[in-house]
């Protein structure tokens, strides 16, 4: 069925290449993807056990075309159609950004089109958008990956207040640390996920983190630490390893933590609001826990679907859109911000 | 031909727009912002200041590489997008011929110098050849293509070069303020440096070279384009390393022949396919081995392969291949050795020929190590590019 595309539609054509996922999507009036293309690169990072940097970065830019080609062709419209141009200038691996960020660049400059430079976490959250039509601001966010563990205000559109965030590793950081501790292998996250169905998630005690001083802040290095001091003391006793009662225990100590700063926050803030984020987001364990104690304090509870917490360029159109709305734009000099903050804007 | 150059291969940033032989505009930057930052607002001052109607660019002249990984990515990116939006053609131009194309018509031997890091240059060694008809101008020649050598290699080559004919060498490119006191050291023959005006990436000169190129029919697509980085990340080096540690050799099964015909695609421009591979299975006088690694989990476990012909009591040795990230590791040698081992003691052959490229280098000195020596020159026997073939027998 042919899209139809009309003259006050505004249509964003979004890139994303901050990490290992070359991505374009173009996206209609901030909710309706047109087309959502993610090359992935994870097969060639298993061999290194991670992301390598410089391998992610020469691949973002042989695909970065064809990717951006097949978005525009598969959502059926021509890059003269295009609105505006947004890309993710921030946080993630300055090389890999740099690919995107300077594309998108000659993109905007060729056809004249306005300029985005997108926060990727703002686009994570924006995910939620696509998906759940009667989402609006103000609400509660937990943003879940492998580089992020944030909890966040989203008073308005492209309006945050950060209520914390992990002291450490991220919470996808420690999937990922613990599952090649247990011999599973990268990714982590859905490895465990998997693996968890079958394990007790009460047979270990791991303790769960607070961090002096601040009720919303995360860290999860001990429980890291836990687990691998667990794996030694068993393997000095001889006591046999039961791998996915590990891993559930593991899932639970995570999941927990998450879920009762995550719901305390929305209860002392005063919302009746509550989504989810980010690739960890697509846990399982993580969106059960989440949906059953959220009804148990009547909190409406908003997950986008896996395709969409995993990087894509879908949720950076949502987000451009909006900021698309209220005027915000980029100069050709944008630049890659590895380290960007949420609600920071380096945009002219 | 209206050609957009970009050159940010190095430290320089540096646009220009050449039409046939005018220089429209050309801007450089020699500072230390980005050149994600500077890149395009650069080209968008010469788009204000000329007036310039980005549709009549007919194409992209890059500096494809080698140069700082980041930045060639920044220019390409940059020509990408340009050229996606535009619908022109890219033309990938190395960046060390770029460089040397600064010293137009220049007599001397011309060698350009970047900073590489880790104890080596981006260099190559050109000259400039007059043209038989008059008008015509000169010819960039390449003498050493573009590679990532220490610098004691290639002064080493300029010196003979220059000792055999009485030749003398313009240094130029950013290595030179980086290794000058060596230079100076090193090199026993006459030399000079370029002065400012000329020793840096010029996007004119990337763009005036383009354009030759684009004559001999050289460029992609924009989608098609990548830059030649010349050299591997960190982290597939050190792996091809670990690698290349551990393989063994052994003869082609039928169950190589995929991996066999991908290794010959990727190291020749004129290479055998599938069938002829599949006819060495069953003949008894010919024999490949393949070097195949012990790693199990890469995807490519061949990592190089050789051919033996027998004839008649003679073994030809054809098809020496290596994967090229798995080169300078002595592959090749072992692979060689196994090979003329076989063929003493299977057919009992005493004397080895074969032929390889003039230019070949690393080949040609593996070849000498194993007590191979040249009997003769077959001129112009290889196509894509032409060269010579050296013939090389052992006895």
């Amino acid at each position: 069925m042919m899209e139809m595309i009309k003259k006050e539609d505004i249509l964003i054509l979004a890139i994303e290449s901050s990490c290992d996922e070359t991505a374009a999507a173009v996206v209609k009036n901030g909710r309706e993807v047109l087309s959502n293309i993610i090359s992935s690169q994870i097969e060639l990072h298993t061999l290194y056990g991670g992301v390598v940097p410089e391998i992610a970065s020469r691949k973002h830019i042989e695909k970065i075309n064809q990717v951006i080609e097949e978005a525009l062709h598969e959502a059926n419209v021509a890059l003269e159609e295009i609105t505006a141009i947004a890309v993710t200038y921030g946080p993630g691996l300055v090389g890999a950004l740099l690919v995107g960020v300077s594309a998108a660049k000659a993109l905007s400059f060729a056809t004249e089109k306005p300029l985005i430079g997108v926060h990727h976490i703002e686009g994570h959250i924006s995910a939620n958008f696509i998906e759940n039509k009667v989402l609006e601001p103000p609400f509660v966010c937990l943003v879940v990956s492998g580089g992020h563990t944030h909890l966040v205000v989203v008073k308005d559109y492209g309006e945050y207040e950060i209520l914390g965030c992990t002291r450490d590793d991220a919470a996808g950081e420690a999937f990922d640390k613990v599952a090649r501790a247990i011999g599973l292998g990268y990714p982590g996250g859905p490895k465990i996920d998997k693996i968890s169905r079958e394990g007790n998630p009460d047979a270990v005690k791991f303790p769960r983190a607070k961090v002096d001083g601040s009720n919303y802040d995360f860290s999860f290095s001990g429980l890291k630490s836990a687990v691998l001091n667990y794996l030694n003391t068993c393997e000095m006793k001889g006591i046999e390893i039961h791998t996915a009662d590990v891993a559930a225990s593991f899932q639970k100590a995570v999941v927990d933590v998450l879920v009762e700063h995550s719901l305390n926050a929305v209860k002392e803030y005063g919302y009746d609001q509550f989504a989810i984020a980010g690739g960890v987001a697509s846990n399982s364990a993580l969106r059960t826990a989440f949906e059953s104690e959220c009804a148990k304090r009547k909190i409406e509870f908003y997950h986008p679907s896996p395709i969409l917490c995993t990087d894509n360029a879908a949720m950076i159109g949502a987000a451009g859109y909006y900021e698309y709305l209220k005027g915000r734009r980029s100069g050709y000099d944008l630049n890659a911000v590895p380290n960007l903050r949420l609600g920071e804007r380096r945009i002219v | 031909m209206k050609i957009l150059g970009l050159d940010s291969s190095g430290l320089v940033a540096s646009v220009a727009v050449v039409e046939e032989d005018v220089t429209i505009a050309e801007y450089t930057v020699n500072y230390k912002k980005t050149h994600s930052q500077t890149l395009l607002p650069m080209f968008d001052e010469i788009k204000r200041m000329t007036e310039l109607d980005l549709h009549t660019l007919d194409a992209i002249a890059i500096a494809a590489g080698p140069g700082s990984f980041t930045g060639l990515r920044i220019g390409s990116a940059t020509a990408k997008g340009l050229g996606l939006a535009l619908n022109i053609p890219i033309i990938p131009v190395p960046t060390v011929d770029a460089l040397a194309y600064n010293a137009y018509g220049c007599g001397t031997l011309i060698c350009p110098l970047m900073d590489a890091r880790r104890n080596q240059v981006y260099t190559g060694l050109y000259e400039f050849q007059k043209r038989t008809e008059s008008g015509a101008g000169y010819e960039l020649c390449t003498i050493e293509k573009q590679c990532a050598v220490s610098l004691a290699e290639i002064v080493g080559k300029i010196n003979e070069l220059c000792r055999e004919n009485d030749r003398e060498v313009l240094f130029l490119g950013d290595g030179v303020a980086v290794y000058r006191d060596q230079i100076t050291a090193l090199t026993t023959g006459k030399y000079s440096f370029a002065p400012s005006c000329c020793n840096r990436q010029r996007a004119s000169c990337v763009a005036a070279l383009g354009a030759e190129l684009y004559k001999k029919g050289i460029s992609e697509t924009a989608a098609e384009h990548a830059p030649e980085y010349l050299r591997l990340s960190q982290a597939e080096r050190e792996r091809a390393e670990h690698t290349a540690d551990k393989y063994h050799i052994r003869e082609m099964r039928r169950s190589d022949l995929e991996e066999v015909t991908a290794l010959e695609a990727s190291c020749f421009s004129m290479p055998w396919k599938y069938g002829d591979f599949e006819e060495t299975l069953t003949n008894p006088n010919r024999v490949y081995l393949v070097a195949q690694a012990e790693t199990a989990d890469i995807k490519e476990r061949i990592l190089g392969g050789c051919m033996l012909t027998n004839i008649a009591g003679e073994g030809g040795i054809t098809n020496v291949a290596v994967r090229e990230q798995y080169r300078g590791k002595k592959i090749a040698t072992a692979l060689m050795e196994a090979l003329l081992k076989l063929g003493r003691e299977r057919y009992g052959i005493t004397a080895f020929t074969l032929e390889v490229r003039s230019q070949n280098m690393p080949a040609r000195r593996l070849y000498e190590k194993l007590g191979f020596v040249s009997k003769g020159v077959r001129p112009n026997f290889y196509e894509k590019p032409k060269d010579d073939a050296v013939i090389l027998w052992k006895d």
